[in-house]
């Protein structure tokens, strides 16, 4: 009789309520009378029955466990019952509890589910904790990619590791289909997916050899490909090769270990590099980003540690290396290097919403001392009549820990809106920021964060209470004030006035720094101008041909309708990337000394027209500039020839795999920030492109237009395919967004503190002011006396004016050091602002004291409603 | 100072000495809803019969499972001479706050 078995549910949920044999009985119990209801009133009724019966149950059978050793658990339901009456009786202060508990609870959760998804959630290979990425360590790269040389040397000279695997990137075409399209293409060497420990989710990876084979990364495939599992085996044309596809890799789980230039790059598809690539001991050029897997078991410190002694032995066979001779290969693990940057970021914000959450746990802490003072009579009676000191603990932390519950069920409502806020206002290059939600760990976080504040504010009021002998209460009634209890409550409102004050000058130490951001000199015009990237399935054979392609692609963009200036470069301003080379004065060949090793930039001159770079001296270039002629910007002008003229000079260059040319400089340019606006302008040579217009990985235009740069986005990519059907336009961005992106972090990190200065702040203010405003009470009698003795209104009011101040100028000095502390800690964020800059010290201790004065001000007035006549009859 | 029964505890007392061997969850809650009209929770029950375990009043034995119980055993219940003890005690000194109140003939 299937029918009338007990549902599956109430087994479940019983189950979960009582466990042990206990659990056998009860569902015993249930079955037989569900199937007694089911045989008497039909199953509808039945199943009524039981979901009532289990609905009035759950709480004894929750609660039975806990049961019988002296009725705890019926005393807690007791003063739980007493504490929400009591909220109910004091809707107000229960509001502004758990009002304030809420904006600390809900604050601290949503930064830390931030914190979590970003930082502290594992990377999602398999066992992610032993890959690690290998980069080059020189005087002059704190991280540069490794040579073939000494990846190769790596890869069978390191016990520690597992596996070494490396990986390069660039863009091609993706042609064939409707529309052809600018792909990433990760080149790796075979093993590569397995170091990192992503395998494919349909099909394999290419093996050792299979040169001509793809595997597809899962955005492309459900982007291009429907997400069809047919396309294994299918040919796809890469710029104009052949490949099969032999695989597709899982969604979310990008082998990706790039975080190269501050931002991450998504894949679209990954092939093998040719064998020849890594073959041998070249130590000309870095390009290649090593990774590797530690064997199991092993440390990084003890790979590092016989990559070292290795490295160390390698260095003294080494004389032709990029970089020099001096190389330190860093075993870093794959999550530092991937959120380092961010890491910082989120952890100094989770600093501040923890000290945000501590004014709140402080604020509730005083409001409860200030209702325990009103209660402090009614305590005492109780304990005097036998009311056990545990008891009335109890009673106190059970309240604390009701407001602390709905504290925490308003905080994650207003979680769950935060963390929207943050996905919004966060800046792009935050990675992993998809994998950021409300989730079981959160949850669970937000559940300690209340405890905690619970136990903070609640062990105050508990401890107090528990002190309180009948006497000195009933005294305390009478007299003045009761001394323990206001020296609690003030040494609040001081630790709410410093924790403000340290919030509110670092908020404005990073508004200084973003302000100082705008205000940066980039060397070029950043209004404006458009850039992308220009892509095309062939340049022709040699130089001339893709000059005179460019050219072509120039002519068509020029003629384009609000196009002022536009032209070509290999790499874009503020968007980061490396390319780099030597360069020597004729002195220095002539002297043997080593070359000076700067970034290099090819560019066209309508580029430096687009972007208004300026000339210092000399002349900037023209169309017709062959290879014989180059700019430099200041900083290497002054590092050649400091103090002397450049233009006229001639240079001898060599870029990465390129040979050495010599190079007139014709004119000296102001230096232009290429890596982010707030890292320093790296000294930089600028040479024609079209003289080198074939061997280019990356094409960039840039160009500038009057009115929005946007509107133009159509007719250029029209005019592009005007001359190459097939021609592409990809990574579409104004000068300003690549700003807008620099400056983000700070940014981000600014508005933030921000928001949590100002809750600070408001919240000790609102706590001064309850502490004054209940003090003014309690000291109405003494003050009534006084008035009535004679003494001037004004010169009460004076006083409880000064005791208020008082605070707040203690609050002040506490903050001070604490702010001087807390600003070294924000130091990585800040730009050309000193941690301890006294301005923005002063200035914020100034906000705070005119907030605190006022917070004092406002409740002592209430010494001007003051009666004498009443007071003196209030008890 | 001996331990007041709760209502709901005597009831249940009076119960498990109606129904002897045949005491259980089920049968002791039909009882009593039968005879008072009240309706009582497994759960609350359970706890009760529980309490009145622990302080000797009752004692339990483990019966066979059943096929009208989900092949689940039932826990019988049975009062102790000290149980037996409590409840009298309790129905004196309810009949004693009783007297004389003119209460008991108006029921009957």
């Amino acid at each position: 009789m299937r029918g009338s078995r007990l549902p599956r549910l109430v087994v479940w949920v019983v189950s979960a309520l009582v466990t042990g044999p206990r659990r056998d009985f009860v569902l015993g119990d249930l079955e037989e009378d569900f199937r007694r209801r089911v045989s008497t009133g039909g199953r509808v009724w039945a199943m009524v029955g039981v979901w009532v019966e289990v609905a009035r149950s759950a709480g004894p059978l929750a609660t039975w466990s806990l049961d019988g050793r002296g009725g705890t658990m019926r005393g807690l339901g007791q003063d739980w019952t007493g504490a929400v009456r009591m909220f109910g009786r004091a809707p107000g202060f229960a509001f502004t509890v758990v009002a304030t508990l809420a904006l600390g609870i809900g604050g601290a959760t949503a930064v830390y589910s931030v914190l979590r998804g970003v930082v502290l959630e594992p990377l999602p290979f398999d066992d992610p904790e032993r890959v690690v990425v290998l980069w080059g360590e020189t005087p002059e790269y704190p991280r540069a990619p490794l040579t073939v040389g000494d990846h190769n040397a790596l890869v069978d000279g390191v016990e520690a590791f597992e596996s070494v695997a490396a990986s390069w990137t660039n863009t091609t075409l993706l042609l064939g289909g409707a529309r052809a399209e600018q792909v990433r293409v990760g080149w790796v060497t075979p093993g590569y997916f397995e170091t990192v420990g992503v395998q494919p989710a349909l099909g394999r990876t290419p093996a050792a050899g299979e040169e001509a084979h793809v595997v597809l990364g899962h955005g492309l495939w459900e982007r291009r490909y429907g997400g069809d599992p047919d396309v294994l085996g299918r040919t796809v044309d890469l710029g104009g090769e052949r490949f099969e596809v032999v695989g597709v890799l899982p969604a979310g789980r990008d082998p990706d270990l790039t975080a190269f230039g501050g931002g991450r790059t998504n894949h679209d598809l990954w092939r093998l590099m040719p064998a020849g690539w890594v073959q041998g001991d070249d130590r000309s050029v870095g390009w290649l980003r090593s990774s590797a897997r530690l064997a199991p078991g092993v440390s990084e410190a003890r790979a590092q540690t016989e990559v070292d002694a290795l490295m160390a032995r390698v260095n003294t066979t080494v004389t032709d290396r990029d970089g020099g001779a001096d190389l330190r290969v860093n075993v870093i693990p794959a999550r530092t290097d991937l959120v380092g940057d961010a890491s910082r970021t989120l952890w100094i914000l989770m600093a501040a919403v923890c000290g945000v959450l501590l004014v709140a746990a402080a604020n509730v802490a005083n409001l409860l001392l200030a209702r325990g003072e009103g209660r402090a009579a009614e305590v005492a009676v109780r304990a005097a009549l036998g009311g056990g000191r545990g008891r009335l603990v109890r009673q106190f932390l059970v309240e604390s820990a009701t407001l602390a519950g709905a504290g925490a069920v308003a905080g994650l409502g207003v979680a769950w809106a935060g963390v929207a806020a943050l996905r919004a206002a966060a800046p792009a290059e935050l990675p992993r920021l998809d994998g950021v939600t409300l989730d079981a760990g959160v949850v669970t976080f937000a559940v300690l964060a209340t405890a905690a504040t619970a136990l903070v504010f609640g062990l105050l009021p508990a401890v107090r209470a528990s002190r309180s002998d009948l006497a000195a209460a009933m005294a305390a009634r009478r007299a003045t004030d009761d001394a323990g209890s206001r020296r609690w409550s003030r040494a609040l409102v001081v630790a709410q006035v410093a924790l403000s004050l340290a919030l509110v000058s670092g908020t404005g130490l990073l508004l200084r720094s973003l302000s100082g951001l705008h205000d940066v000199d980039l060397g070029f015009a950043r209004a404006g101008v458009l850039t992308f990237a220009l892509e095309a399935p062939s340049w022709g054979e040699g130089d001339a041909e893709a000059a005179a392609k460019m050219g072509d692609f120039i002519r068509s963009m020029d003629a384009v309708p609000g196009v002022e200036a536009v032209g070509f470069t290999n790499r874009v301003p503020l968007a980061g990337g490396l390319y780099t080379g030597t360069v020597a004065s004729q002195a220095m060949v002539a002297a043997e000394n080593d070359a000076v090793e700067t970034s290099f930039r090819y560019v066209t001159a309508g580029y430096l027209d687009a972007l208004e770079v300026r000339v210092v001296t000399g002349r900037t270039l023209t169309r017709d500039d062959d290879a014989t002629v180059g700019l430099v910007d200041e900083l290497v002008a002054r590092r050649l020839w400091p103090g002397g003229e450049a233009v006229g000079r001639t240079i001898q260059v060599q870029t990465v795999g390129g040979d050495p040319a010599w190079v007139e400089v014709v004119g000296v340019v102001a230096p232009m920030k290429h890596a982010g606006v707030e890292a320093p302008a790296a000294e930089t040579v600028l040479l024609p492109m079209l003289p080198r217009a074939a061997n280019q990985n990356f094409r960039y235009v840039a160009a500038r237009v009057s009115g929005d740069p946007l509107a133009v986005v159509e007719p250029l990519r029209e005019a592009v395919e005007a001359v190459d059907a097939q021609g592409v336009v990809a990574r579409v961005r104004t000068m300003d967004d690549l700003f807008d992106a620099s400056v983000a972090p700070t940014r981000f990190a600014s508005q933030l503190l921000l928001v949590f200065g100002g809750v600070a702040l408001l919240l000790a203010t609102v706590g001064l002011h309850g502490v004054m405003a209940f003090t003014v009470r309690r000291r109405a009698r003494e003050m009534g006396i006084r008035m009535a003795l004679g003494a001037e209104r004004e010169r009460i009011l004076r006083d409880a004016f000064r005791s208020g101040a008082t605070l707040v100028v203690a609050g002040l000095a506490g903050g001070l050091v604490l702010a001087l502390a807390g600003g070294s800690f924000l130091e990585s964020l800040l730009y050309e602002v000193d941690a301890r800059d006294v301005v923005t010290l002063g200035a914020a201790a100034g906000v705070i004291l005119v907030a605190g004065l006022l917070g004092a001000w406002v409740p002592a007035r209430l010494v001007l409603g003051i009666d004498p006549v009443k007071a003196l009859r209030s008890d | 100072m001996p331990d007041v029964l709760s209502e709901l505890e005597v009831l249940a007392l009076a119960a498990l000495l109606r129904l002897g061997d045949d005491a259980y969850g089920v049968a002791i809650r039909d009882d009593i809803l039968e005879r008072t009209g009240r309706s009582v929770s497994i759960g609350s029950l359970y706890k009760a019969l529980q309490r009145l375990e622990d302080r000797g009043l009752a004692e339990s034995e483990i019966g066979e499972p059943t096929a009208e119980r989900g092949g689940r055993a039932r826990k019988l219940l049975r009062i102790t001479a000290l149980g037996q003890a409590a409840l009298r005690d309790s129905v004196a000194s309810f009949r004693r706050m009783m007297d004389g109140l003119g209460l008991e003939r108006e029921g009957t």
